[in-house]
């Protein structure tokens, strides 16, 4: 197509119009290269507008089904384990006692019974599933479902555009990727990993500000002597990487100058009502900057609650030692996350956002309903519950079930793909945008066969 | 016989015309079937290549216009069978040409689904992956992905929903016709035209009861063409002007057909042209590209471009050619109208050079000693110099790494330990490559005693292992065949099996210690064909194979016909990537690509580095010393007038981004404050024993293992070496880099190190004149400039001794993350 002679709008997507302005942008010498960039920046802009937000809250380590969204309190009892329902929010939807604050806000969400996968039971495949819509294979990683969602959407330019908080899923036994990059979209579009936890009381964001030694005169001294050196070839001017660094400097001088950026991430500036209604938690704490900084232009933020499902307790429940048994989780797990996920809710609601923030709260897979000899549950992706809220989806129901024993989907059964496609939807974006993936073969976001649980639109 | 005048007239006068001819493709015209449609066109060419399309300006007129028509200008259809001359007559009759034309089987013929059908699914896009060529189908009907399987998809529609699809007797009622037309509904929309060649041909072929082939006696071989034409071959329109295409299909029985209306277009570089879906080729800017058109698993290629300048030289005061490297460059720049940069100077000449062959940046002492050097061959004294250095052995080792993906992970600790001495050892030696490739395909035993067949120990299974091996050794990304055949791709699936069946009768034993695995051949075993579960006959890519049955080596067979000096495939692919690793850019790039669908920028040059580099027995060094002593690679970067928009005829040298690795390192080196490698991330090692960490001084180059933790390597783009592509480094400088360098840990920490370079300088009290030359020689391989000098002294002058130190720090960040620093230039 002649793509360069006309100015009716590319065929295709947005992505493709704008991946396609980027490979003739990098062919086209240095006049070309740079109105092309201008062009490409208009489509940027207007892919923006209305754009959604999302916020990922990836419960590391698989919360058992049974003891939070989907109680079976008719089974007996070393299925039903020890808690009792409460009503929430909506009539006819229950969750079990240890979630009071997520129950008052069940008008908020919608909770999804018959989420399951066929792949191996282990923490990776499931993490690779939920954040990507697909497990890895032949060396292809596939991007986060934020990162896919920045390269489609760019938020604002002097923010980063997927930020992870606070730091990427390490070890959780499988030795395989967790899905949390760019994948083949590549590093440019990995998140923004903030790397520090921010509940401690000095928190602050490193590496996106200058470190503390440097006061506010020597970063400015620094720019302004690199400038010198600069001037002597002026390579900028005369070649494609040279171009590409100076805006990239460019760029990251805007960021750190940009007081909205250091606001964004200045906690400290939250109220301590609000800091204390989040809880001052890790996890409370990461999704009140996963406010602040939707709040500012940032695109999606992904939280972790967990970082590992070794040395920490966590919702990966086996019972013995290392891990936690249902009490612990109980006690110490489920109530960061009730007061946590509420908060955010809550928050976002007050502020209008959440009409624009689609807010997913997933494990990678649920527990085995019977309880094991070890007081816990066990890995299994058979079935188990997830909730989306927020952006278009249609709060205050529940999507498909499970059997009487929470073992497998009774009906609506809803892959990982599904999944992906339902926060796509939920997002804004068509499910089925082909990306480029490895040497151009065309990788839709999602399989043309899958399709979104369109019951939580629209309504 | 007055026409044998008018042809002659018509010759002279086509050649008046400022050194142009005129020609009309095709040169005869034959409509076999009632749907046929040729395409004429018309072009004015200078030196065989079309200038421009006067197509519009002639008239197409039929001595007897009973035989054939003219629709749209210029397609011909046929009317009734016999034989005529078409007269093709430029405006005012200043030129005219006769073009014979025969039409047949205007009775006869029904169209085939596998000639006719086919092609028309594929126009229409009905069997793309979007739509029903997906792997489920789409609103019931499934259809293979751009026709790869034609049985199925005319079982499909034939037989399929008990014939709904298809309505013999009444065509017009089939869903095949009203669902593109969308007079029932149609997910897809409307995809055809009423009236339109495409519904013509479906109606038809439905009321013909649908064959499968055709029958009639004259197309007992015509299904699927052999052979693709793109015409006019070259072409070179104005910026702005078009020029239409013809695609001609070449059948086993020797005939033609017009396939242009049926043909996907492509152009290889749209900053010099474009092309729509009907083959109008749009010039746009200056240079040089391929289009090309596929058309039934067959692909065709023609060049397009436009010089640059119109002037056209051959030989430049600058330049000095040094081997027939500088001869094949060169005549491109004379026909593109380029002009090379100046030579480049012994400054910046000896940084580029220890950069590209060592990964490290000269020393102080040895810029000075090679500028004080007054042998008028010191360049080629001081190439050699660096080709025996140990930092070369260290760098290229690493670079193989890359291409055969050496990490921990899928390999053990040990085994990663193995490969990396057994590349590092064949690097040192300067084995001949082809030796080494050999062992690494057909080897067997140990995984500790030879590391090269760890290969196979990367690869487990034998279609991951064809698909490394094709594009790693032979540059055929052939993954997608796998499952389908693939419209860019010249290998079927048919073909992908019988290549991974080489592999099929490899095993993986466990051997006595921790990682240790035996590489054995089994005397049975077969990799089956996906689809149709029945192995393939092993065989090479496109070469004589092996009987299933055969007790020969399967590998030994896929090795001796790859490292044979006849195989043109693994030469070029090699020396095209040593090229692109010294020139920034592949003959043919991307590198992993060297299908027929993406062709290389100089053809002549790169079968010469590969005829040459097998004459020379695959000598790795001989083969980069005759590149970097080239006067090609000794451009300067900066551009002149002429050549600010040539980005691949290397008139200049590209500057490029440091590789992550090597820009690490080259912290390192300038401050004197070297870099901690510490831990591998999770998945690397082998989980139960986690690795301790390298030994002070170890430089980024010399890891061999990409799973080593350090978020300043991964920020700039170091490869993770789990995809054989060498698309997995990426060197694009972006903002999180401009971050790390800014505000990250990994050179702020370098720059108030302890005792770093910096220390030394505060610390001996040296003039702020002597410690700044010192930090640009160790930095930029150059002195400071004047008003480098007169903005930077001052300050260290002005600094009181305690606050010298960060003076100095400030200076030297400015100076290590400038671009001059940042990119080999």
């Amino acid at each position: 197509m002649f793509s360069l002679s006309t100015d009716r709008p590319l065929p295709g997507t947005a992505m493709r119009s704008r991946r396609e302005i980027l490979r003739i942008g990098s062919m086209g010498g240095m006049l070309g290269g740079l109105q092309m960039a201008s062009k490409l920046q208009a489509i940027e802009k207007a892919s923006q507008s209305g754009g959604m937000s999302g916020i990922m809250l990836f419960l590391v380590g698989a919360p058992s089904h049974i003891d939070t969204f989907d109680p079976k309190p008719d089974a007996p009892l070393e299925i039903r384990g020890p808690y009792k329902t409460i009503s929430t929010a909506v009539s006819g939807i229950r969750v079990t006692e240890i979630l009071p604050q997520v129950a008052k806000q069940a008008d908020k969400f919608s909770i999804i019974r018959s989420v399951n996968f066929q792949a191996a039971a282990v923490h990776d495949t499931g993490h690779q599933l939920m954040q990507t819509g697909r497990a890895f294979s032949g060396g292809i990683e596939h991007p986060h479902i934020g990162s896919a969602l920045n390269f489609l959407n760019p938020g604002a330019d002097e923010i980063p555009g997927h930020v992870l908080i606070p730091r990427p899923i390490g070890k959780t036994g499988g030795n395989q990727p967790h899905g949390q990059s760019g994948g083949y979209l590549g590093r440019k579009y990995d998140p923004f990993v903030l790397g520090t936890d921010p509940s401690n009381p000095n928190f602050k964001v490193p590496d996106l500000l200058p470190p503390d030694f440097l006061g506010d005169v020597r970063v400015d001294r620094r720019k302004k002597l690199r400038e010198v050196v600069e001037d002597h070839l002026k390579l900028a001017e005369s070649s494609m990487a040279g171009k590409q660094t100076r805006e990239s400097f460019d760029q990251a001088f805007r960021i750190m100058s940009s007081p909205g950026t250091r606001e964004a991430f200045d906690l400290h500036k939250e109220p301590d009502s609000i800091r204390d209604r989040y809880g001052r938690t890790r996890f409370g704490q990461s999704c009140l900057l996963a406010r602040r900084l939707v709040e500012r232009g940032v695109r999606f933020v992904t939280v972790n609650m967990f970082e590992t499902v070794f040395d920490e307790v966590t919702w990966d429940i086996h019972g013995s030692r290392p891990f936690t048994d249902i009490n612990e989780m109980a006690k110490l797990v489920a109530p960061s996350f009730d007061q946590g996920y509420s908060a955010l809710l809550e928050d976002l609601a007050q502020r209008g956002l959440l009409s624009k923030t689609v807010v997913t709260a997933m494990g990678e897979f649920g527990r085995t309903p019977k309880i094991n000899p070890a007081g816990g549950r066990d890995h299994h992706p058979g079935c188990w519950s997830i909730l989306l809220s927020g952006g278009k989806i249609r709060p205050g129901q529940v999507v498909g079930s499970s059997d009487e024993l929470g073992y497998a989907p009774k009906s609506r059964p809803a892959n990982p793909q599904m999944i992906a496609a339902t926060i796509y939807k939920a997002l804004g974006v068509n499910p089925h945008t082909e990306l480029a993936g490895p040497q151009g073969r065309p990788m839709p976001l999602v399989d043309h066969s899958v399709e979104p649980l369109n019951e939580l639109f629209g309504g | 016989m007055s026409h044998l005048i008018l042809c002659v007239a018509s010759l002279l006068i086509a050649q008046v015309q400022s050194g142009s001819t005129i020609r009309v493709y095709p040169d005869q015209v034959n409509l076999d079937t009632p749907f046929s449609a040729q395409r004429v066109l018309v072009v004015r060419e200078v030196a065989g290549a079309a200038i421009e399309d006067i197509t519009s300006r002639c008239s197409l007129i039929f001595e007897s216009p009973a035989i054939a028509k003219a629709e749209a200008g210029n397609i011909l259809r046929p009317l009734a069978d016999g034989t005529t001359n078409l007269i093709v007559k430029l405006e005012k009759d200043s030129y005219s040409k006769t073009i014979p034309v025969r039409v047949s089987s205007m009775a006869e013929a029904a169209p085939s689904f596998l000639r006719h059908v086919q092609p028309v699914l594929t126009k229409l896009g009905c069997n793309s992956g979007s739509c029903h060529g997906a792997l489920a189908g789409k609103g019931g009907l499934r259809l293979s992905l751009r026709g790869y399987n034609p049985a199925a998809d005319h079982h499909a529609i034939v037989q399929d929903l008990l014939g709904r699809r298809s309505d013999v007797l009444q065509p017009q009622r089939s869903l095949m016709i009203r669902k593109p037309l969308n007079q029932v509904a149609h997910g897809g929309g409307k995809k055809m035209r009423e009236n339109s060649l495409e519904h013509d041909i479906l109606s038809k072929w439905i009321a013909a009861g649908g064959p499968f082939t055709e029958f009639g006696n004259n197309h007992q071989k015509r299904e699927k063409p052999e052979q693709l034409e793109l015409l006019p071959a070259v072409m070179k329109p104005k910026s702005g002007s078009k020029i239409q295409v013809l695609v001609q299909s070449r059948y086993a029985d020797g005939s033609m057909e017009d396939s242009s209306h049926w043909a996907k277009f492509n152009s290889t570089d749209e900053a010099v042209a474009g092309v729509d879906e009907d083959g109008n080729v749009l010039g746009i800017g200056a240079g040089e590209g391929h289009l090309t058109a596929w058309h039934s698993d067959r692909v065709a290629v023609a060049r397009v471009g436009r010089p640059f300048n119109l002037e056209r030289k051959t030989a430049w005061p600058q330049f000095n050619p040094q081997n027939r490297i500088d001869e094949f460059i060169s005549d491109k720049w004379t026909e593109l109208g380029l002009e090379p940069s100046t030579r480049v100077g012994d400054e910046a000449f000896l940084r580029r050079l220890w950069i590209d062959l060592l990964g490290t940046l000269p020393t102080p002492e040895e810029q000075l000693e090679f500028l004080a050097d007054t042998n008028l061959n010191k360049r080629q004294d001081w190439v050699n110099k660096a080709l025996k250095s140990y930092l070369y052995v260290d760098y290229w080792t690493h670079r193989y790494e890359d291409l055969f993906l050496v990490r921990t992970g899928r390999l053990q600790q040990s085994a990663v330990w193995s490969f990396h001495q057994e590349l590092r050892q064949a690097v040192s030696d300067n084995n001949p490559w082809d030796k080494v490739v050999h062992r690494m395909i057909a080897g067997k035993g140990s995984n500790l005693k030879d590391g090269l067949l760890n290969l196979h120990v990367l690869h487990r299974d034998p279609a991951t292992l064809a698909e490394a091996v094709a594009v790693t050794f032979l540059g055929q990304p052939i993954g997608c065949a796998k499952c389908h055949n693939h419209p860019q791709d010249q290998w079927t699936q048919d073909q992908y099996w019988a290549f991974a069946n080489l592999f099929g009768r490899t095993a993986l034993k466990p051997g006595n210690t921790s990682g240790e695995i035996v590489v054995v051949s089994m005397k049975v075993g077969d990799a089956p064909h996906l689809r149709t579960g029945i192995p393939m006959p092993p065989a090479p890519l496109g070469a004589v194979g092996i009987a299933l049955d055969s007790p020969l080596d399967r590998r030994e067979h896929l090795a001796n016909w790859m490292t044979s000096p006849a195989n043109s495939y693994f030469a070029k692919t090699h020396v095209n990537r040593i090229w692109r690793l010294l020139m920034g850019r592949g003959l043919v790039e991307p590198d992993d690509d060297m299908r027929a669908t993406n062709p290389p920028t100089h053809p002549e040059l790169l079968s010469h580095l590969a005829d040459s580099w097998i004459r020379g027995g695959f000598d790795n060094r001989e083969l980069i010393r005759s590149i970097v002593l080239s006067d090609t690679y000794q451009r300067a970067s900066l551009p002149n007038q002429s050549n600010p928009d040539d980005l691949k005829f290397f008139t200049r040298y590209q500057p490029r981004r440091l590789e992550a690795e090597v820009l690490l390192d080259a912290y390192a080196q300038v401050l004197a404050a070297p870099t901690l490698f510490t831990d591998v991330t999770p998945g690397g090692g082998n989980g139960s024993s986690p690795y301790g960490g390298y030994p002070k001084g170890t430089r980024a180059i010399q890891l061999p293992d990409t799973a080593v933790v350090s978020q300043f390597l991964d920020t700039f783009g170091r490869p993770e070496r789990l995809q054989a592509c060498s698309c997995e480094r990426l060197n694009d400088p972006n903002v999180s880099q401009a971050l790390q360098v800014s505000n990250g840990p990994t050179l702020n920490n370098k720059l108030v190190a302890k005792e770093n370079i910096l220390e030394k300088m505060a610390s001996k009290g040296e003039s702020p004149k002597k410690m700044l030359n010192e930090l640009f020689r160790r930095a930029l391989s150059r002195e400071p400039s004047p008003t480098e000098s007169a903005k930077f002294v001052p300050l260290l002058e002005e600094s009181v001794p305690a606050k010298l130190r960060q003076a100095l720090e400030d200076i030297a960040w400015a100076i290590l993350s400038s671009t001059e620093f940042m990119v080999n230039r």
